[in-house]
């Protein structure tokens, strides 16, 4: 089998077309095979290939990517894969595209050509206006035992986009091989990702002035799906070969991205004179906003404050445009951009104000990556401008737009950033993850108990992400949606749960916390037999009963950190006494803690409960101290408290 | 329902030649907005909407192009909204507009009033083009440049298209609109039909001069209209249905009525060409139908072969409604399945009758305005066996057809054959819903406590039929093991977050043809301590968690629109508790529920619980309906009442005390 694999990749560089599909298997011979092997798939990918050409011409790289991927049907409900579509864009441009399906004819196969291809625009992407598209297709007479087939070219226009090669995704893969061959005098690195170094055998063969590289895996599983699992680049094995240098026609050796240095030296090209472009209405902006008995920090504060106001996030990314901003003249004409604008017109507003702030390229948490271990474009997809002061680093996204000045967006906390100093230089920092203490529901409720119902009111306060996520909910254009949400957000008792009025404060302001005032009602909660009334003062009981499958692989998510905390008193009735009163409990791990404490008073009983949950990325080998927590946390949460009436 | 359109109405209207007789080719009326205008002055009402649609009008202007012979569009749209909110300006200030059918864009134009009026006029360079080749279109979208809190956002672009004969315009959408109107102007020898729908003011014709015939609809201050639960939301939004009607160059009589469309629908789907009835044959003894079988067996048979080896695919390329295609790539469109049935049908000799109908989610398909704009969707009326099949709807079987398509009417399209034609004979039927014992929803559940009283172990079976159980039947076969497994999981989980499954079975896990109808019956065994609370040694039993999670209309907010039903259903729970051992209930009758709403003598929405207590074992009954699709606005509190008695049910908790 190897040595007919080897036979084919020459056969493909001497014709350049692909003739991998084996026609000559026996169509029988290998479904039975492969049925047996994956009794319980629809389809497994047979091949799954890539290989890279990297050759000198003249000044430049020229690069082409040839993709080729089989596809066997095993199940009898396997249309769902009979669609099929391939990106393509400014920088990878998809060349010479043939898909078709094999047909199992006795002892050979028979393929059906593709021959209806459509162009379409992504309709799901949050950018507004891309060049990419997409080429779909439906390849013909799919059904069990049929083999499809698709290979293209890809052609890469710059030789800093070489992408990274996955030798896994959702399917089963039987082969699955990545190649790179470049002439000497391109001299490459290869980084390594999700033990790929460990599990890919690789194998480097020079001939002819040429040297390919190649990593390959057999029998490769399929990446499963989990819920509020971090992105497919957490976990699926990969190899991103980087360009370091190469050497042209004329002898000079050309750097592409041996370092971060390249990296920051190619990026600064990208901003260069955006800083200090002058410009009279940015100017007059300015000055209308800030003073000059305004410290810097408060002009940072004002401008930023501006940015997030009034320019509205609408990304265009046409080409190298995906790179470059625009100037802050353009942007702040427009009223719109996109991270990079947003980015470039705080940065040079605060220019037009005497203050000194740089463009910042950061991934966010979608990436796992970091600079020193992938100094490729690759490693970031967003742009902050960033305000340094006495040490001090003021990271200003204002995609964010009710985000707290002195707080990163939550989306790239822990991540690792490149700030650009000057035109040489540049600081690799990591932005922090903000601490649960300063995301915090603080809620204080008393209510009392008359005709089967609960009435009351209280307050809550929302600070830090916690407010900054709620204002997003909050704002909206009709109060009817805002209604909802404000019930589903102090939801307690039950669903018979009733905000009856509410009052939301600082909602737009962001040095304040949101302050929500409301009166509410909860019907049918608690029980009243005889002389005794039964009540769980657990009203919210979120979180509560959230335990993790025992089978679970993947860790889970959480926005940001957060403690939640409450104290809800209720108010005695008349005539009555506490009988009993549930004990007090508190649990504390890593990640997840509560404190619940009944007080008993004169007028009423009060619980003051809290919880926290402190992690950003909740790990397998910390699942079990979660679910630890949780059960004992809903214990606590089902613990009643009774009240009899006095004797007379 | 997420089906694209079979645009039925522009496939048979192409064939059509309107311009008999004297047309002479028009130019069309330029349509321009204001120039220079001021910003509105708003009331105190307005300022405080968010999101108010200050002026929308639609135009639409017919006329010949220069050969005289092809009749032509141009459409004008000009919206001018107020954006009050951070949300409100995200939402108006990026512009999409279709290219599907489109000539030529003649003009597009937009521009921002500022709170402190400055004007700033979208740079025309800044309109990008995107393609859609799927969807036979595309855009042509930009950003509204120089918006902010309180501006004014306002754009107008005519497009010059292929005509359409049948159209629609909705005029009421999630936020108010203070100006609306509607104009339509055609040649003389056009004259076009319209019904408004939901209180939206009627379209008038307004002037007869020589050269054409001119329409108009104005109305103001229309109020935004939300989502209601058991509610269909399209269905409901103002709109204006229109039509040409009359063409005095070919003859006084009314075009496209239903019997046209019958006719028409008939020539779409028949004749089978020869190849096609060559294929049909071959595909038929594939098949395997056995002849001697009842009808209703037969069409099951064929039913499976067609939805087991050929799929229904929304964005097939030209040609897939010919049997061949479908034969040679195993998919096909809404038309060219739905042939394959009937050719299939034809071939075994079963009288049939093709149904088109339109989702009544989205319209209420009206019999009494004949508008070609309701044929959209595909059913097929099997008459020996009295009953429907929904031929490109993979997870239904014969009998159960979406629901979207039942409980509204069709045009039932009937082959008659006088002497050697077949002749296409229309009418408008009414497609009736399945009554609730045909889905029904059914839960057994016995529970005991175990020692410590801190957790119960609970044996349950539920079992899905019809409608509840159409998508899981579908779904089931085509997961992984993993997926199995979690969806069953998913069935008891219902029943509490955190049980622990001990043991999860289903009765049977294929469906073949012939026992489609059998019910996806769950068998499950879990403990979990969520239904317990503890007071001391007081148990607070929480027994309504058995039924799972309800569905309720608990809010009080201000009813709009009448009850409409997804379909009709019931639920029958047997619940059985084995009162642990020196315990009892306080608080039994808690456990009785009894509401109903009535049309007329018959009851058709239904919650009753009863209970009694034997050897220190509580059996509970409840039967819960719902048998009518829809339920006038003025009832809604008698059906509100029933679908709560469920969700009240589901919050009872008993309290046991040591005896």
């Amino acid at each position: 089998m190897k040595k007919r694999l080897i036979a084919i990749v020459c056969m493909v560089f001497v014709f350049g077309s692909y003739v991998h599909a084996d026609k000559g298997d026996d169509p029988n011979k290998e479904f039975e095979k492969y049925k047996a092997a994956y009794p319980d798939e629809q389809v497994i990918y047979l091949k799954r290939y890539e290989e890279a050409d990297i050759s000198i011409v003249g000044d430049s790289l020229r690069i082409v990517i040839k993709h080729y991927e089989e596809m066997l049907h095993l199940g009898e409900n396997s249309t769902v894969y009979a669609k099929d579509k391939v990106y393509s864009s400014h920088f990878s441009r998809v060349d010479n595209l043939v898909a078709r399906t094999l047909i199992p004819v006795k002892k050979k196969y028979k393929p059906i050509p593709v021959t209806d291809i459509k162009e379409s625009f992504d309709s799901e992407s949050y950018v507004f206006y891309d060049d990419s598209k997409y080429l779909n297709f439906i390849y013909p007479a799919v059904q069990q035992r049929a083999k499809t087939t698709l290979a293209y070219d890809e052609v890469i226009k710059d030789p800093h986009f070489l992408g990274s090669y996955f030798f896994s995704t959702y399917l089963p893969i039987v082969h699955s091989r990545y190649s790179i061959t470049v002439d000497n005098g391109v001299e490459l690195q290869f980084k390594y990702f999700n033990g790929a170094d460990v599990s890919a055998i690789s194998s480097e063969k020079s001939e002819g002035g040429r040297t390919t590289y190649t990593f390959e895996m057999k029998n490769v599983d399929k990446e499963k799906y989990e819920s509020n699992a971090p992105t497919f680049n957490y976990r699926a094995p990969h190899v991103s070969p980087i360009i370091k240098h190469y050497t042209n026609s004329k002898g000079d050796k050309i750097n592409v991205l041996s370092s971060p240095k390249d990296l920051y030296q190619w990026y600064t090209s990208f901003i260069s004179d955006l800083k200090d472009n002058e410009n009279e209405e940015v100017a007059k902006i300015v000055n209308e906003i800030v003073t000059d008995q305004d410290t810097e920090l408060e002009k940072v504060k004002k401008i930023y404050r501006w940015v997030q106001e009034n320019i509205k996030y609408i990304a265009f990314e046409d080409g190298m445009r995906g790179f470059v901003p625009h100037n802050g003249a353009y942007v702040c004409d427009k009223r719109y951009g996109d991270c990079k604008d947003m980015s470039s017109i705080i940065v040079n507003m605060l220019h037009h104000a005497g203050v000194n702030a740089h463009f910042t390229w950061v991934g966010t948490r979608d990436l796992p990556y970091k600079y020193s271990e992938l100094p490729t474009p690759s490693v970031d997809n967003h742009m902050i401008a960033t305000y340094i002061k006495d040490g001090n680093y003021y990271f200003l996204d204002a995609t964010s737009q009710y985000n707290q000045f002195g707080l990163p967006s939550a989306m790239i906390q822990g991540k690792e950033c490149l700030i650009a100093i000057d035109d040489d230089k540049f600081e690799i920092k990591t932005i922090p993850e903000i601490k649960k203490e300063t995301n915090v529901m603080y809620d204080t409720s008393s209510f009392k108990v008359t005709d089967g119902q609960i009435i009351g009111s209280g307050k809550v306060t929302l600070t830090g992400y916690a407010k900054t996520f709620n204002t997003y909910k909050m704002v909206n254009t009709d109060k009817r949606t805002t209604d909802r949400y404000i019930t589903r957000l102090l939801s307690r008792g039950s669903n018979k749960f009733f905000v009856d009025q509410y009052d939301i404060a600082n909602l737009e302001d962001p040095t304040a916390p949101i302050e929500l005032a409301y009166d509410f009602r909860v019907e049918d909660y608690y029980k009243n037999i005889g002389d005794e009334i039964y009540f769980n003062m657990h009203l919210d009981k979120a979180v509560s009963g959230a335990l993790i499958e025992e089978d679970r692989k993947q860790p889970i998510e959480n926005d940001y950190k957060y403690i939640n905390h409450s104290v809800a008193t209720l108010e005695i009735p008349d005539g009555y006494t506490v009988k009993y009163m549930p004990e007090d409990t508190s649990f504390e791990n890593d990640v997840f803690g509560f404190s619940i404490r009944y007080i008993k008073e004169e007028s009423g009983v009060t619980l003051e409960k809290q919880y926290y949950l402190n992690y950003l990325l909740l790990e397998p080998k910390d699942f079990d101290a979660w679910n630890d927590g949780i059960k004992k946390f809903s214990e606590a949460n089902r613990q009643v408290l009774i009240l009899k009436k006095k004797d007379n | 329902m997420n089906l694209k359109r079979d645009y039925i109405a522009i496939a048979l209207t192409l064939l059509m030649s309107l311009a008999l007789g004297n047309a002479y080719a028009q130019s069309y009326e330029k349509y321009d907005w204001e120039e220079d205008r001021k910003a509105f002055k708003l009331s105190e009402a307005e300022l405080s909407t968010p999101l108010l649609n200050l002026k929308r009008h639609t135009q639409y202007e017919y006329s010949y192009d220069e050969s005289k012979r092809n009749l032509i569009t141009y459409y004008t749209q000009h919206n001018i909204v107020k954006a009050g909110n951070d949300e409100a300006l995200e939402k108006s200030n990026r512009i999409y507009i279709s290219t599907s059918g489109v000539i030529d864009i003649v003009n597009v134009k937009a521009r921002t009033i500022n709170p402190d009026g400055t004007v700033k006029v979208l740079d025309s360079n800044n309109i990008k083009e995107v393609e859609d080749e799927e969807s036979g279109g595309g855009f042509k979208i930009f950003a509204i440049e120089g918006a902010e809190v309180g501006s004014e956002i306002e754009y107008v672009y005519t497009k010059k298209m292929q005509s359409g004969y049948f159209k629609r315009e909705y005029y009421q959408f999630g936020n108010p609109i203070r100006d609306a109107s509607f104009k339509l102007i055609c040649p003389e020898n056009l004259e076009f039909d319209f019904k408004s729908y939901n209180g939206l003011p009627n379209v008038e014709q307004i002037d007869t001069v020589d050269t054409g015939n001119t329409y108009v609809m104005k109305a103001s201050n229309i109020p935004l209209i939300r989502r209601e639960n058991f509610s269909a939301y399209n269905a409901n939004r103002m709109r204006v249905d229109f039509k040409l009607a009359y063409n005095s160059y070919a003859g006084r009589g009314r075009l496209f009525t239903w019997s046209d469309a019958a006719k028409r629908i008939h020539s779409l789907i028949y004749p089978f060409e020869k190849a096609e009835e060559k294929v049909l044959a071959k595909l038929f003894k594939q098949a395997k139908v056995n002849a001697a079988a009842p009808v209703r067996d037969q069409v099951a048979a064929i039913e499976h072969y067609v939805k087991t080896n050929f799929y229904y695919e929304e964005k097939s390329p030209e040609g897939a409604d010919r049997i061949s295609f479908i034969a040679d790539n195993k998919f096909g469109n809404k038309r060219g399945i739905t042939r394959l049935f009937v050719g299939l049908f034809d071939q075994a000799g079963i009288k049939h009758e093709i149904v088109l109908t339109e989702d009544r989610e989205q319209v209420k398909f009206d019999k009494g305005f004949d508008t070609w704009n309701y044929l959209n969707e595909y059913v097929i009326y099997i008459s020996d066996a009295d009953t429907y099949l929904a031929p490109y709807s993979f997870e239904y079987r014969l009998g159960l057809i979406p629901p979207e398509l039942t409980a509204t009417n069709g045009l039932f399209i009937k082959s008659m054959k006088v002497r050697d034609f077949e002749v296409p004979v229309g009418q408008v039927k009414y497609i009736p819903a399945l009554g609730y014992k045909e889905n029904m929803d059914n839960l057994s559940v016995e529970v005991n406590f175990d020692k410590s009283l801190t957790k119960t172990e609970v044996n349950m079976t539920r079992s899905f039929g019809g409608y509840t159980a159409s998508a899981m039947k579908a779904v089931y076969p085509l997961l992984e093991d993993d997926r199995k497994k979690e969806m069953l999981e998913g069935v008891v989980k219902f029943l509490a977050v955190d049980a622990e499954v001990e043991e999860v079975d289903l009765t049977q896990d294929k469906w073949d043809f012939k026992d489609w109808n059998k019910a996806f019956e769950v068998s499950g065994k879990f403990t979990t301590p969520s239904y317990l609370e503890q007071a001391g040694d007081v148990l607070l039993f929480k027994i309504g968690e058995l039924i799972g999670p309800q569905s309720e209309l608990y809010q009080d907010e201000e009813r709009l629109t009448e009850v409409e039903n997804d379909f009709n259903r019931g639920y029958l729970r047997k619940i059985t508790v084995n009162i642990p051992k020196g315990y009892s209930i306080q608080n039994p009758d808690d456990l009785k529920i009894d509401e109903e709403a009535k049309e007329g003598d018959k009851t058709i929405f239904k919650f009753i619980s009863t209970y009694q207590i034997e050897n220190n074992k509580l059996k509970i009954e409840i039967s819960e309906y719902y048998d009518q699709i829809y339920y006038p606005l003025d009832g809604f509190e008698a059906f509100r009442k029933v679908i709560n008695a469920a969700a009240d049910w589901n919050k009872i908790t008993l309290i046991l005390k040591k005896s």
